[in-house]
C-alpha cells in the first residue's frame, strides 16, 4: 500500500517537474509555426516567420558573430583551462595552492552582471575598442574556470604512475604528451571545450555589457527583437538558436563518450 | 667491478633520511631481493636505480657505466610497477609494443617481439583485449612482459605480487622463476614478503630503517642471522638474554641464559667472558620429549602451556621458568614416537648446540 502509494505521489512529481520544465519550450516551438502575429490564438501553421528570418541580414549576422566568438572563447580558453587544471593538480601540496584554486573558481560563483561591468570597466579605461574581439576576450574570462575544472576531475582519476612507466619504457616528454596524457584527459578537455562553448552561446549578460557595434550576438539579438521586432520572428529565431545550442551539446556528448570507450591510439 | 653497482647512496626527503649510505653489489642474471619492512628505504633505493629519484649522496654503475644521474629513459633498465601500471586505453598488445615503437622498431619486427613475448607469458589470447578486461595475475604477467621486451639489463620488480591473492601469489612466483629462468635477465626484486623473497632470490639485502643489515643467501639469512632484526624479521624465533660464562674451545662457548641454565653454544665469532649476549633459537629447531633424553644434547624441563593446531604441523609454547618457548613440531610417526603433548604436560625440550644463533647484544638493532 505505501508502496503504491509512493510510486504514485513520486510519478505525479515527476509529471509536474517534466511539464514546468518543458512545456514553455514545447509552446515556444509550436507558436513559432503559428501563423498569428501576436500569438495567443492558434491561427493556423505556417512557416513564414522562418522564411522572414532567413532574410533577415542582421539575424544571420548575429548567429555568424555567435558562432565566431564561441569557437574563438572555445580554442583558447580549452588549452588555457587544461593547462590551469594540469599546474593545479601538479602543485597540489604547494602553500599557494588553494589561492590559485579560488583565482580559478572565482568566475563561476561572481554574478554575471558584476562580470560584465568590470569587464566593461577595464575595456574602457584600457581604451579598448568594444567589438568582436572584447567580446571573445570575455568569454575566455569566465569559460576557462569551467573547461579547468571538469579537466581537474578527469586529472583526479588520473594514475600518474603511467607517466613513469612510460618515462621508463624509454619515452620523452612529448612522446609521454602525445600518446599517453592527451588521450586518456582528452573526454574530460572535450567536455570542457562543450561547456565552453555552450556557454559562450548562451551569454546574454555579459555579452551585453562588452559588445560593441557589429559584435551583436544572437542572445544579444532575441532580447533586442524583443524590444522592437515582431515577437512572432523571436519565437522562430528562439527555435532556431535551440537546435543549434543542442545539437552541439548532442554531438559533443557522443563525441566524449566515443572517444571514452574506443579510443585507441598507438 | 660488478654488473650492479649501489656505492654509498643517501637520499633524504626534507627532514626525512629514507636511505642511510646503502652499498650492494648484484651479479649478472641473478635475482636480488631488497626484502624489509615497509618504511625501510627500499621502494626509495629502486626508484633510484630506476632514475625517478636522485641519491643525495652515493653512485650506481650498470655494466660498468655510471648512471646516477641518467633520466630514467636514458637507462637500459625496466621497472615492473606494484600497481602493474598499464595504459588503460591501449590493447594488451600495444601496452607490450610501446617500448619498442618509442625505440623507433620497425613495425614488422615489433610485432614479432610482442608475439614472442606473449609465448613467454602464456597470454597469446589476450593480445586485442584492453587491460580493463583481464584478472590482476594476467595484469602482472603483461606488465612484466612490456617491461621484458626491451631487453634490459636490469629488470626492477617493485612488490609486484603484494596486489595479488594468496593462490595466484604462489602460481606467480614459479611463473617468475620460470620467466626468469627463460630470460636470463638480472632481477632486483623489492618485497615486505619473506617467503617471496626466500623462494626466488639468489641473495637477499635485508633492509631496516634505511639501511642493510644483512646481506646472504636465503639459507645464510635464515640460519645465521647477523642481526636481531633479521633474526626476527626471517621467520619465528625465540630469543633469550644472557651472557657468555666461558669460552669451550674457538666455536664453542658455554653461554648462561637467564634462568634456563648454562648451555654451550657454537658461535664463529670471538666473544669474550662476561659478554652480554642474544641467544636466538628458531621454534623447529626444538624436540619435545616426555621422558628426559639421553642424547648429548641441550636440554630443560618445561610445562605445555599452549597448542595451536596448523595442520602440517603443531605449534606448542613451554613454559620454563620466566620463558615460554615457540616450538614447533611435524606430525609424522618416526619422530613422535610417544603421545602427543597435551596441555600442562611436564615435558623435556632439547636442541642442539649448533641449531642456535649467538648475537652480540650491543650490536645496534
Amino acid at each position: 500500500m505505501i508502496k503504491a502509494n509512493s510510486r504514485f505521489t513520486s510519478l505525479i512529481i515527476t509529471i509536474f517537474v517534466i511539464i514546468f520544465m518543458y512545456l514553455p519550450i514545447v509552446m515556444l516551438i509550436s507558436m513559432s509555426f503559428n501563423a498569428s502575429r501576436y500569438g495567443g490564438a492558434w491561427t493556423g501553421f505556417s512557416l513564414k516567420w522562418y522564411v522572414a528570418l532567413f532574410k533577415d541580414h542582421s539575424v544571420i549576422n548575429a548567429t555568424m558573430n555567435t558562432l565566431v566568438v564561441a569557437l574563438a572563447s572555445t580554442f583558447f580558453s580549452t588549452i588555457i583551462g587544461t593547462i590551469a587544471a594540469w599546474v593545479l593538480n601538479a602543485y597540489k601540496r604547494s602553500n599557494s595552492q588553494k589561492l590559485h584554486y579560488a583565482l580559478i573558481y572565482a568566475p563561476l560563483v561572481v554574478p554575471d552582471v558584476l562580470m560584465g561591468i568590470s569587464l566593461l570597466l577595464m575595456f574602457v579605461s584600457l581604451k579598448i575598442e568594444l567589438g568582436l574581439a572584447t567580446v571573445i576576450m570575455a568569454h575566455i574570462t569566465f569559460s576557462v574556470s569551467f573547461v579547468a575544472f571538469t579537466v581537474l576531475a578527469r586529472l583526479q582519476d588520473f594514475d600518474f604512475n603511467l607517466i613513469q612507466a612510460a618515462q621508463d619504457l624509454g619515452a620523452s616528454s612529448t612522446r609521454i604528451f602525445v600518446k599517453i596524457i592527451l588521450p586518456l584527459l582528452l573526454p574530460g578537455i572535450v567536455a570542457g571545450a562543450m561547456m565552453a562553448f555552450t556557454l559562450s552561446m548562451d551569454d546574454f549578460v555579459v555579452t551585453f555589457f562588452v559588445g560593441g557595434p557589429g559584435s551583436t550576438t544572437l542572445p544579444v539579438k532575441v532580447y533586442s527583437m524583443m524590444k522592437h521586432g515582431p515577437p512572432a520572428i523571436i519565437n522562430a529565431l528562439s527555435v532556431v538558436f535551440m537546435a543549434v545550442t543542442f545539437s552541439v551539446a548532442i554531438i559533443g556528448n557522443l563525441l566524449a563518450r566515443k572517444k571514452k570507450s574506443t579510443l585507441i591510439i598507438s | 667491478m660488478d654488473f650492479f653497482e649501489l656505492g654509498n647512496v643517501q637520499k633524504s626527503f626534507g627532514e626525512n633520511h629514507v636511505v642511510k649510505g646503502v652499498s650492494f653489489d648484484v651479479r649478472r642474471g641473478e635475482v636480488f631481493s631488497l626484502l624489509g619492512p615497509s618504511g625501510c628505504g627500499k621502494t626509495t633505493i629502486l626508484r633510484m636505480i630506476g632514475g625517478f629519484e636522485e641519491p643525495n649522496v652515493g653512485k650506481i654503475f650498470l655494466d660498468g657505466e655510471e648512471i646516477t644521474n641518467l633520466p630514467p629513459n636514458k637507462r637500459k633498465i625496466n621497472t615492473v610497477f606494484q600497481n602493474y601500471a598499464l595504459f588503460p586505453h591501449m590493447s594488451v598488445s600495444d601496452n607490450i609494443a610501446f617500448g619498442p615503437r618509442t625505440a623507433g622498431v620497425p613495425e614488422k619486427e615489433v610485432q614479432s617481439m610482442v608475439e614472442n613475448m606473449l609465448d613467454i607469458i602464456r597470454l597469446r589470447d589476450l593480445a586485442d583485449r584492453m587491460p580493463d578486461n583481464i584478472s590482476g595475475g594476467q595484469k602482472q604477467r603483461i606488465a612484466i612482459a612490456r617491461a621484458l621486451i626491451n631487453k634490459p639489463k636490469l629488470l626492477l620488480l617493485d612488490e609486484p605480487l603484494a596486489a595479488l591473492d594468496l593462490k595466484l601469489r604462489q602460481y606467480m612466483l614459479l611463473e617468475l622463476d620460470r620467466i626468469h629462468d627463460e630470460v636470463g635477465t638480472t632481477f632486483i626484486y623489492v618485497t615486505h614478503d619473506q617467503g617471496e623473497a626466500m623462494s626466488l632470490s639468489d641473495r637477499i639485502a635485508v633492509m631496516n630503517n634505511g639501511k642493510i643489515e644483512q646481506i646472504g643467501t636465503p639459507a645464510e639469512i635464515y640460519e645465521n642471522p647477523k642481526t636481531k632484526f633479521v633474526a626476527s624479521f626471517i621467520g619465528d624465533t625465540n630469543f633469550f638474554e644472557g651472557k657468555v660464562s666461558s669460552c669451550i674451545d674457538s666455536e664453542y662457548y658455554k653461554i648462561d641464559m637467564n634462568g634456563l641454565g648454562e648451555f654451550p653454544a657454537y658461535c664463529d665469532k670471538k666473544l669474550d667472558a662476561g659478554a652480554k649476549v642474544t641467544v636466538s633459537i628458531r621454534p623447529e629447531k626444538f624436540e619435545i620429549f616426555a621422558k628426559q633424553p639421553y642424547d648429548n644434547l641441550n636440554m630443560c624441563e618445561g610445562e605445555v602451556e599452549d597448542i595451536v593446531y596448523q595442520g602440517s604441523q603443531t605449534r606448542y609454547w613451554v613454559r620454563v621458568k620466566e620463558h615460554r618457548i615457540n616450538i614447533v613440531m611435524q606430525h609424522n610417526r618416526c619422530a613422535l614416537d610417544f603421545k602427543q603433548p597435551t596441555w600442562g604436560d611436564k615435558v623435556w625440550i632439547a636442541w642442539h648446540r649448533d641449531d642456535v644463533t649467538v648475537l652480540e647484544s650491543n650490536s645496534p638493532d
